[in-house]
């Protein structure tokens, strides 16, 4: 796939995130894949255990910018966020550069947005 | 210019951070640069202004490039950051402590010069500092 691809593979993902729909968002990821957070590495089945375990809800999804190079996507992507219990709206940006393969991602390098430390902390373990 | 020299002139910056050289990095800003940050919008002006502040919080800091994708005028990179709090951050007053963090950025160059910035900080840096920004 070129840069072209990849980058509508990229911009499909995020609509569709953006939907609510992490069920078809999920296929689009190689099941090898992992993301190389800076807390520590995480892979597809993490992910998707986060996903389902958090306390907090995604309202939208916004990609703000998306630059592409070779096998790699990289993308600063807006998340507006509901806590559950309090419905507070907290919005954080993070960064990615994705590598893709084969019309999957394969892997992740990931800078979680410091404005995330007003949620409440991620369950990871 | 080609996102081949784009990316030269990222890591001439980094560079020029590194040897704490900020006026060889202002004067490869366009003077309508501006710094998208997530507290607002920064001028090259109020960049002068602040770098010393920055440079006073972490006198020690040492960037390392880890990543770089380009396209078109945009480079995105990821790079790390090395350091110890030493001066007020954010709001965050001296710590001592070290941080080692990633932080990733959005460069748009035109003409061989930076015109717009966007960054996105390390949740790491809370943990690190044991406090969260202002």
């Amino acid at each position: 796939m070129g840069v072209k691809e990849n980058k509508a593979l990229i911009r499909n993902l995020y609509e569709i995130m953006n939907r609510g729909d992490m069920e078809t968002a999920f296929k689009f990821y190689d099941p090898g894949f992992i993301e190389h957070l800076t807390t520590g590495d995480m892979t597809l089945e993490q992910a998707r255990q986060l996903h389902a375990r958090t306390d907090v809800g995604v309202v939208s999804v916004t990609l703000d910018h998306i630059i592409a190079e070779g096998d790699e996507v990289a993308v600063i992507v807006t998340w507006r966020m509901i806590q559950k219990a309090t419905g507070k709206k907290h919005d954080m940006t993070n960064a990615h550069i994705i590598k893709i393969s084969k019309g999957k991602l394969t892997e992740a390098w990931s800078v979680i947005d410091v404005r995330t430390a007003q949620l409440s902390k991620p369950h990871m373990d | 210019m080609s996102t081949k020299e784009n990316k030269a002139l990222v890591r001439h910056v980094v560079e020029f951070w590194n040897r704490r050289d900020m006026d060889a990095f202002f004067a490869l800003c366009s003077p309508e640069y501006v710094e998208h940050l997530p507290t607002g919008d920064v001028s090259l002006a109020q960049l002068k202004k602040y770098a010393h502040t920055f440079f006073t919080a972490f006198p020690d800091i040492s960037i390392t490039v880890k990543d770089m994708v380009a396209e078109g005028d945009k480079v995105a990179v990821l790079v790390n950051w090395k350091a110890t709090h030493q001066g007020e951050y954010m709001g965050i007053p001296p710590t001592g402590k070290k941080i080692d963090i990633t932080v990733a950025m959005i460069i748009k160059i035109k003409d061989g010069k930076w015109v717009e910035f966007w960054n996105v900080t390390d949740i790491r840096l809370t943990q690190q500092l044991g406090a969260v920004p202002k």
